[in-house]
């Protein structure tokens, strides 16, 4: 670790060494000339130097004295060119134009992509307009879909679950403006809580990560939402099939003040409601709500709160009379349930210097899951209560400070630190039960509640990245994190060095290379392929080691081809303390001591990803192509697979995306979808065993040779939509005709073994028997923008 | 958690609509593989292993030739080879202790299934204590007022730092010293105790059914035993239940399935190294107990001071063992309650196929070595059984 330390410090010094003509900084904002809104990851470039705006917008390059031609760019917007002359310190900030304010049929974008301009490798900038043009389901525009057709990323058989690079759904970090945040899904998985219209930008990577992202050992979902027009006031309105949604922003002091809020709903309940009994009350529903405030103090000093709250909710309600006993006796029962997210958030930006940007932060995030079982009975005579509740709940306190730093044109370095305290309640349970049977009876209280298992940990990482220009043709990025998880009295230490590096060979090719280590605290316990609210977020433990995710990649991009970006990557991850129910166990039933019913083993997850994309022109879009393999292996006693080594559940062999939207005029837009991948992996068995019981006695059950012993068939998938947009006076309208899956393409979800036929009888064979979720479903939604 | 999939798949079908399809089944499987299963314990010099393999409905028992090895210390002590008489059982006689390395090797055709293991050592300083418990626990995990049970204070002490498994398990040994005839007057009553219904009846002549004889002694002795097993009740007991909910509940089931420790296993996780203490029920399945309530019938003409000069003598043995296990056959019986319960119908489909546990080698099933130590304890020596008749037709019990 201190040669990782002496080799930072080595670098920064070649840096100075480099400089010797006297330089000036350029710093500013980059902002979106409508609605003031900053601009993340916006492209500066002069003269063979270059840099991105950061998360706030705020962008800073030291440039040689003298005449300087300065190059603002960013996909969707139209490029600005600035000549000036540099003599000192400048502030220079910046309104880029977007395409659709300057009138033009086709996008104009630049070379913006992530994966080609940066030194690191394996980051994709996904574009809001690609998030809005992927055919989604339900027409229900969803970030993680669109994500989930890059290469090397599978999407799960429901839903808005997805898996990269042949990792679990827990190795994922999904950050909602920095904050991690739990449950990301409605509904089972079936949607998202990303609101579309609240996102500003989403950044997503898989490998070369920033130091200053920590926690999860698969990928970075870094989703940040927007501030609010500092301008004007606009507002959206979505009715869809089953959601709906609305987004107003504007400024509540022009130029200094703003605010944005969108909200989400669904109605799905309604349609449910009207399949169920009518002695029956019947709700579901899921909501989100984003909301923020921003304040301009000065051009160095800015603040901003944000909110989120999203929620599932279903109750189910029955009531009843019946006569015993020579009286009449009323009954109610039912179920509610509810689980979701809220999330607080406070930022304060400042800026010290043309060179020194900081942003301190303090986070409020709580997931809680609640169930509640009711049966209540009344007569003349008394009365029976019982009812029984479940519940898990996470809280997580957050302080963070992240600071950029330019001290050189060689050099931009990030360094920061932050502190997560968790408080982790895994689950509770309760039961209550108050009776009265008769006129005489006092009333009878009889309550149960669980043992507290609360856990709680500190987290704590500091972290320092620096992007160094060598030369012209070579950038490289050492980094570093240290990571410190205190839990159960014990404490992990873990260094994570990164390192990453691109080499420029010539105009149209660029070839990189990156290490990276990651380590992850919690895991996600989970017995089903469907996002359960029951699945729990545990904490590793004083027995059960932090997962450690060592992985090299190389790759190589071409641009030669006009609007093309081609791209070739591969890698081998390598991972440590991975865990796996052993056989036959799983979380339920065994919650207090999950950590016993888990093993420790290692994965060896390998790929190659290829990659062509066209962001300029009236047809844009993607093609991918992955070949990976994920596998696991445990020790001989590990109770795992005999300590065989096995294909992970996520291993994919093959997987091909197609994107692509056509502009087709001013007001129709065709965009579509096209996936196939290998078949996920089962357990299944087909044969049948014996097994003895301590007693003595005997008895069969299924018999599995290995662990994911089967393969299922392919999954193929073709979504299509069409939209038309209509400019009115007022108004902007747009509406979307999707249809999810248009050649009803009968995908496995999951299958399952059945021995015996209806009447009980056994086949001669067992019966193997898919199930498809998603059939062909057509959809409408329709857009109002004020 | 039932609800859950109730509101999953309510969705999926009436919104969404899915479909299900037979598709055909992967070629080759895992037909005919080898599977041998058995249970060894230390100080016992009889053993057996079961002998089958797999088949697409059940085990086929077709393995006639079969021929089994068991090693003890790298030694050859026994071969026992499959045929027709067997009931698939394969028997060693060879006396193992603890620490003692065994070895299995079984061959069948082509196949060759091993195990190799070591024999536990057994937990030491069993101490228990008994006494008539004068309430229970039903299959609910309500309390009830019941008389048939005992309650047991159990200690044992935890060897080392390392890992260890036990099982518990308990037993009981009862016997009833009973008059069969008592004269009052001018009746001469016979009580005999009926095998058939485990009660006490009367007649003319003191009739067993089960021997089909006459039985002409002043006092006749009856005795009942049951070797320990898991049927037991253990609220007392964290660890047992891992301080969760153990038995099944119905007002839980639906959110969080509760999975009962049918077959009594723990780990030393919260006595590592120290002793354990647990207090446990055992019902006593006996007509030592049940006669209690029989008698009454047949004594029903008789005063309380005729009750009184007839009642019958009981003597009850609990008989509590604690085993000393593998960390394999912990979580083999762990995979067993799981599968015991409704947890695995409810969730099986959409968590597939539940791999069990296996520790032999080219082949499945399971091998398992244990040491117990077991405890006798009284809970009743020579009770005499008060039964007084009243007038309002209770009887009363002390």
């Amino acid at each position: 670790m201190k040669f990782c330390l002496r080799l930072m410090v080595l670098l920064l010094l070649i840096g100075q060494t480099i400089q010797a003509q006297r330089k000036v900084t350029v710093s500013g904002h980059v902002v979106d000339d409508n609605s003031s809104e900053t601009i993340i990851g916006a492209t500066i470039v002069s003269s063979g130097h270059g840099t991105v705006s950061n998360a706030f917008g705020f962008y800073s390059i030291t440039l040689p004295q003298g005449d300087a031609v300065l190059s603002y760019s960013y996909v969707g917007y139209g490029k600005q060119v600035k000549r000036i002359t540099l003599s000192a310190d400048t502030t220079i900030n910046i309104r880029l134009i977007p395409d659709a304010s300057i009138d033009e049929v086709v996008v104009k974008g630049v070379r913006t992509d992530a994966g080609i301009q940066t030194t690191g490798m394996g980051s994709l900038d996904v574009p809001l307009a690609a998030i809005e043009h992927t055919p989604a389901l339900l027409g229900e525009t969803d970030v993680i879909r669109t994500v989930a057709l890059t290469p090397g990323v599978q999407q799960g058989s429901i839903g808005s679950a997805f898996y990269v690079r042949g990792g679990s759904g827990d190795e994922n970090l999904v950050l909602l403006d920095g904050s991690p945040i739990y449950k990301v899904d409605h509904l089972f998985g079936f949607f998202s809580i990303f609101t579309p219209e609240a996102v500003k930008k989403v950044t997503f990577y898989k490998s070369s990560f920033p130091a200053r992202y920590n926690g999860r050992t698969s990928s970075v979902l870094d989703i940040r939402t927007k501030d609010g027009d500092m301008q004007n006031y606009h507002a959206t309105v979505s009715v869809g099939l089953l959601t709906s949604r609305f987004n107003i922003e504007g400024p509540i002091v022009k130029d200094r003040t703003s605010f944005t809020l969108s909200a989400r709903s669904t109605y799905i309940g309604l349609f449910m409601r009207a399949f169920s009994p009518s002695d029956s009350k019947f709700a579901y529903w899921f909501y989100d709500i984003n909301a923020k405030v921003n304040h301009k103090f000065s051009e160095n000093d800015r603040i901003y709160a944000s909110l989120y709250n999203g929620r599932d909710k279903y109750h189910d309600e029955y009531t009843d009379d019946y006569y015993s006993n020579y009286e009449t006796i009323y009954e109610d029962y039912g179920s509610h349930m509810s689980w979701g997210n809220t999330l607080g958030t406070l930022r304060w930006n400042h800026v010290f210097s043309n060179r020194l940007f900081s942003n301190t932060t303090a986070s409020y995030n709580h997931y809680r899951m609640s169930l509640r079982n009711y049966d209540n009975t009344k007569s003349s005579s008394g009365f029976d209560d019982v009812s029984a509740k479940c519940g898990s709940e996470i809280i997580d306190w957050g302080l963070s400070a992240d600071f950029d730093y330019h001290p050189q044109p060689q050099h931009t370095l990030k360094f920061g630190a932050n502190y997560l305290y968790h408080d982790f309640e895994p689950q509770t349970t309760s039961t209550s039960n108050k009776n009265k049977y008769s006129s005489d009876d006092i009333v009878v209280d009889t309550s149960f509640h669980s043992i507290a298992n609360a856990i709680y940990a500190h987290e704590l990482s500091l972290y320092a990245e620096d992007d160094i220009i060598v030369g012209e043709q070579l950038h490289i990025c050492p980094s570093i994190a240290w990571t410190m998880f205190k839990v159960q009295g014990k404490t992990y230490v873990q260094w994570q060095p990164r390192f990453s590096m691109r080499y420029v060979i010539t105009d149209d090719w660029v070839a990189k290379a990156s290490y990276t280590r990651m380590t992850q605290f919690v895991h996600l316990l989970t017995s089903s392929p469907i996002a359960m609210p029951t699945d729990l977020w545990v904490p590793i433990t004083k027995d059960i080691k932090p997962e450690v995710a060592n992985q090299i990649s190389v790759g190589g991009y071409f641009t030669g081809f006009d609007g093309w970006e081609l791209s070739a990557e591969a890698y081998y991850k390598e991972l440590d303390n991975v865990i796996e129910y052993k056989d036959g166990m799983s979380f339920m039933g065994f919650t207090a001591s999950w950590d016993q019913m888990v093993s420790m083993g290692k994965g060896y997850n390998k790929g190659v990803e290829f990659m062509a994309r066209r962001n300029v022109g009236r047809a844009t879009g993607w093609v991918t192509y992955t070949l990976a393999k994920a596998d696991r292996k445990f020790s001989r006693d590990s109770g795992v697979n005999n300590g065989e080594r096995f294909p992970f559940t996520y291993d994919r062999r093959h997987c091909v995306n197609v994107v692509a939207s056509y502009r087709l005029s001013d007001s129709w837009t065709l965009d579509a979808s096209w996936q196939f991948a290998s078949g996920a992996l089962s357990t299944i068995s087909t044969t049948q065993t014996e097994i003895l019981d301590p007693d003595g006695y005997k008895r069969k059950v299924d018999y599995v040779p290995h662990r994911n012993n089967y393969r299922l068939p392919p999954n193929h998938l073709l979504c299509f939509s069409a939209s038309n947009t209509r400019k009115r006076k007022h108004y902007e309208r747009i509406w979307n005709i999707s249809i999810y899956n248009l050649y009803n393409s009968m995908n496995p979800a999951f299958v399952y073994v059945t021995h015996e036929d209806d009447d009980g009888n056994n086949f001669n064979k067992p019966k193997l028997t898919k199930v498809t979720v998603l059939p062909i479903i057509p959809s409408a939604t329709l857009t109002l923008k004020f | 958690m039932k609800k859950l999939i109730y509101i999953f798949w309510s969705f999926v079908a009436i919104v969404l609509l899915s479909c299900e399809h037979d598709i055909s089944l992967p070629s080759g499987g895992a037909i005919g593989v080898l599977c041998i299963n058995g249970y060894l314990h230390a100080g016992e010099s009889a053993h057996y292993i079961s002998v089958s393999k797999t088949d697409y409905d059940g085990f086929s028992t077709d393995v006639y030739g079969a021929e089994a090895k068991m090693y003890v210390n790298d030694q050859l002590v026994g071969t026992s080879v499959y045929h027709s008489d067997l009931n698939n059982k394969l028997y060693f006689y060879h006396n193992i202790s603890s620490g003692d390395k065994v070895r299995f090797e079984v061959r069948y055709k082509d196949q060759l299934a091993t195990y190799e293991g070591i024999v536990p050592q057994a937990p030491t300083g069993i101490e228990c204590e008994g006494s008539v418990a004068d309430y229970s626990y039903n299959s609910d995990g309500n309390r009830e007022n019941y008389f048939n049970s005992a309650r047991l204070m159990l200690k044992f002490t935890d060897s080392g730092h390392a890992n260890n498994y036990y099982r518990i398990a308990c037993g009981y040994r009862d016997s009833i010293v009973m008059p069969f005839t008592y004269n009052t007057n001018d009746t001469v009553y016979y009580f005999y105790y009926d095998v058939r219904w485990k009660g006490i009846s009367s007649g003319y002549r003191n009739y067993d059914y089960q021997t089909d004889k006459y039985i002409d002694t002043t006092y006749t002795t009856y005795s009942n035993v049951s070797e320990p097993n898991s049927e037991f009740y253990y609220q007392e007991a964290p660890s047992l239940t891992d301080e969760e909910s153990s038995v099944e509940m119905e007002d839980f089931d639906f959110m969080v399935p509760s999975i009962e420790n049918k077959y009594r296993i723990m780990s030393n996780k919260r006595f590592r190294n120290s002793s354990c203490n647990m207090v446990i029920y055992k019902t006593i399945d006996s007509y030592a107990f049940n006669m209690k309530y029989n008698y009454r019938e047949a004594y029903y003409n008789l005063s309380n001071e005729q009750c009184e000069a007839i009642s019958p003598r009981l003597f009850l043995d609990a008989v509590v063992r604690v085993e000393a296990i593998d960390a394999d056959q912990y979580y083999f019986l762990k995979v067993l309650n799981a599968l015991e319960s409704d947890y695995y119908s409810d969730y099986s489909e959409l968590t597939g196929a539940v791999r069990i546990p296996s520790n032999v080698s080219g082949g499945t099933g399971n091998i398992f070595l244990s040491a117990y130590g077991d405890v006798k304890v009284s809970i009743l020596t020579d009770y005499k059984v008060s039964i007084v008749y009243s007038n309002d037709d209770t009887i009363y019990d002390y």
